[in-house]
């Protein structure tokens, strides 16, 4: 049991005829990064208040650190941090101020304090902005300063809710690193929730993909992206006559074929197959402006399940 | 508990007196405390110190400033989006509404015992004859029965904040229930007969007396509405209407 940070058995959540969150289940082993990856509406937000004993379930059961999210969610927000979908920061308080007020919430010594706020504070580099109001801080810094906050008790979990969202590539990949490097440093395990797939696929162990309120599958990134697709082939051109579609489809080394715009995205079985149909779509009379390989990504992946659960 | 309590007290405190319009507000509390703790005690000279007319005062400023830092707690923090980083802390329900709930009342009681060591200040130095300072029982007493009517404003004022989407919504309601609860006063002010009759009853009671039954009505009045609010605090439904 110990193992796991978080299981859950059927976990679901209705509001009225909504079904948010719809039969989950999940194990989540502890010291890892979880990526629990869906569209905005997906059930993400609603799963994460679930399992920190702020909503409750309707039906199902799951534990969290050990503990019941029915009647121990006191417990389980005592050893977890949370960065929510706001960063919950107070603006007209300095930065010092907001990580002094959730360092007495979990009751850390004034020694502990002092030292633990100077550490995260140097760590993320925003130690000389201390006594500035969040206010004038750019949205960057806030996030980063909202991650120090939940990490500020040593929790043994970490629940962010799409804790880059908004943000510039830069600052994003910086909190990306801060993440990492705090993980590593703490051991802590973090469950992220995000739409952003490329940051899950750089950052997680372990992805989930829920959509409509289903959990689809729950696997490593790079096996998912290896188990459900192979490689891509990717043409960007004009003039894709229909039949060409049709033919693509037919041959037996492809899984699929797909035209989004001006490219057309061919999933193989082996990537041998690649120069035949590239001959192929050369002879329809399309227009071939460029071609690239490579394998496919999360989002190929994510895109595929989606499509699929649709359908 | 007490040191959750005191935490979201120390930040409840931080708000009050550093808020965007903090300033003129604090300045307005205090020209109220300088009219009330000083001017009119110096006009009614000894009458102050024996009368029970402090207590009004003091009374209606302790429930004025604690409704004014309380209404909005809860919907302050639902616009501030930072009502769900709240609610997913260790901190337990008690902590959280108990805290903003005092934060009123010591803010109310701070004016109240200032003006209350002002009007003492000055009649001491006007120089009242016998007696120079407030009897225990309006003294103590008095403060008491602020700070106790300041907590059953101020847990009505939560009450009206939780389920407010903003802290202007949380207001209007808590006016509408002020006025629904001062309306009994308003209607004796038609009614000279009634309003005779009351006052003949309350000259015939000491000051003493009229404390003692305040306090008890008070702490009455106060348990019921604490164990209401406390019923109402369901983190599930603050999170829903966020």
């Amino acid at each position: 049991m110990n193992d796991y940070s978080i299981i859950t058995e059927n976990l679901t959540c209705s509001f009225g005829d909504l079904l948010a969150v719809d039969h989950i289940n999940l194990q989540v082993p502890a010291g890892i990064v979880f990526g629990f990856l869906g569209q905005n509406g997906a059930g993400k937000t609603t799963t994460i208040r679930m399992l920190l004993g702020l909503l409750e379930q309707s039906e199902g059961e799951a534990r969290v650190l050990g503990f019941d999210i029915r009647n121990q969610g006191q417990e389980i927000r005592e050893n977890t941090g949370a960065l929510m979908e706001h960063n919950g920061l107070y603006e007209r308080m300095t930065a010092l101020e907001n990580l002094e007020y959730f360092a007495r919430i979990y009751r850390l010594s004034q020694v502990e304090r002092k030292k633990r706020i100077e550490e995260l504070l140097t760590h993320l580099s925003l130690w000389d902005r201390r006594n500035d109001f969040v206010s004038t801080w750019s949205k960057g810094m806030r996030q980063k300063l909202a991650v120090a906050r939940s990490m500020l008790h040593h929790p043994r979990l970490v629940i962010l809710d799409e804790p880059t969202s908004g943000l510039d590539p830069l600052a994003a990949i910086e909190l990306r690193e801060d993440l990492l490097s705090l993980k590593e440093k703490e051991g802590t395990t973090i469950f992220l929730n995000t739409h952003n797939l490329p940051e899950a696929e750089k950052l997680c162990n372990l992805v989930g993909i829920i959509h409509h309120g289903r959990l689809l599958t729950v696997a490593p990134p790079r096996e998912l992206v290896m188990k459900d697709t192979g490689p891509v082939l990717q043409i960007v051109g004009n003039s894709f006559p229909h039949e060409l579609l049709n033919q693509i489809e037919q041959h037996p080394a492809v899984l699929s074929v797909e035209l989004v715009e001006n490219v057309l995205h061919i999933r193989l079985k082996d990537k041998k197959a690649a120069n035949e149909l590239i001959a192929l779509v050369a002879q329809s009379g399309a227009e071939i402006e460029t071609i690239n390989h490579g394998a496919a990504d999360l989002e190929d992946v994510f895109v595929k399940l989606v499509q699929g659960e649709e359908q | 508990m007490i040191t959750d309590i005191s935490t979201v007290l120390w930040r409840e405190m931080i708000f009050l007196f550093r808020g965007s319009r903090s300033i003129p507000v604090l300045l307005r509390y205090l020209a109220f405390t300088l009219i009330f703790g000083a001017i009119i005690p110096w006009q009614a000279g000894s009458a102050w110190l024996r009368s029970p007319l402090p207590l009004l005062y003091w009374t209606w400023f302790a429930v004025y400033l604690a409704s004014a830092a309380t209404s909005g707690s809860f919907a302050r923090e639902r616009e501030l989006h930072t009502l769900e980083t709240l609610l997913a802390t260790r901190l337990s329900d008690t902590a959280i509404l108990l805290g903003k709930i005092l934060s009123g009342v010591i803010y109310g009681g701070i004016f109240v015992l200032v003006s209350l060591i002002f009007g003492q200040i000055v009649l001491l130095f006007k120089g009242t004859g016998i007696q120079q300072y407030y009897h225990l029982s309006i003294g103590l007493g008095g403060y008491l029965v602020a700070l106790l009517s300041a907590f059953a404003i101020g847990t009505l004022a939560s009450l009206t904040s939780l389920k407010a989407k903003t802290s202007r919504q949380a207001q209007a309601s808590l006016g509408m229930i002020l006025l629904f609860i001062f309306l009994p006063l308003v209607i004796v002010e038609f009614l000279p007969g009634l309003q005779q009759q009351l006052l003949a009853f309350a000259l015939q009671m000491n000051s003493n007396t009229i404390i003692l039954a305040a306090v008890l009505a008070l702490i009455v009045l106060d348990l019921p509405l604490w164990l209401l609010a406390k019923n109402r605090f369901r983190r599930n439904q603050l999170i829903r209407v966020a």
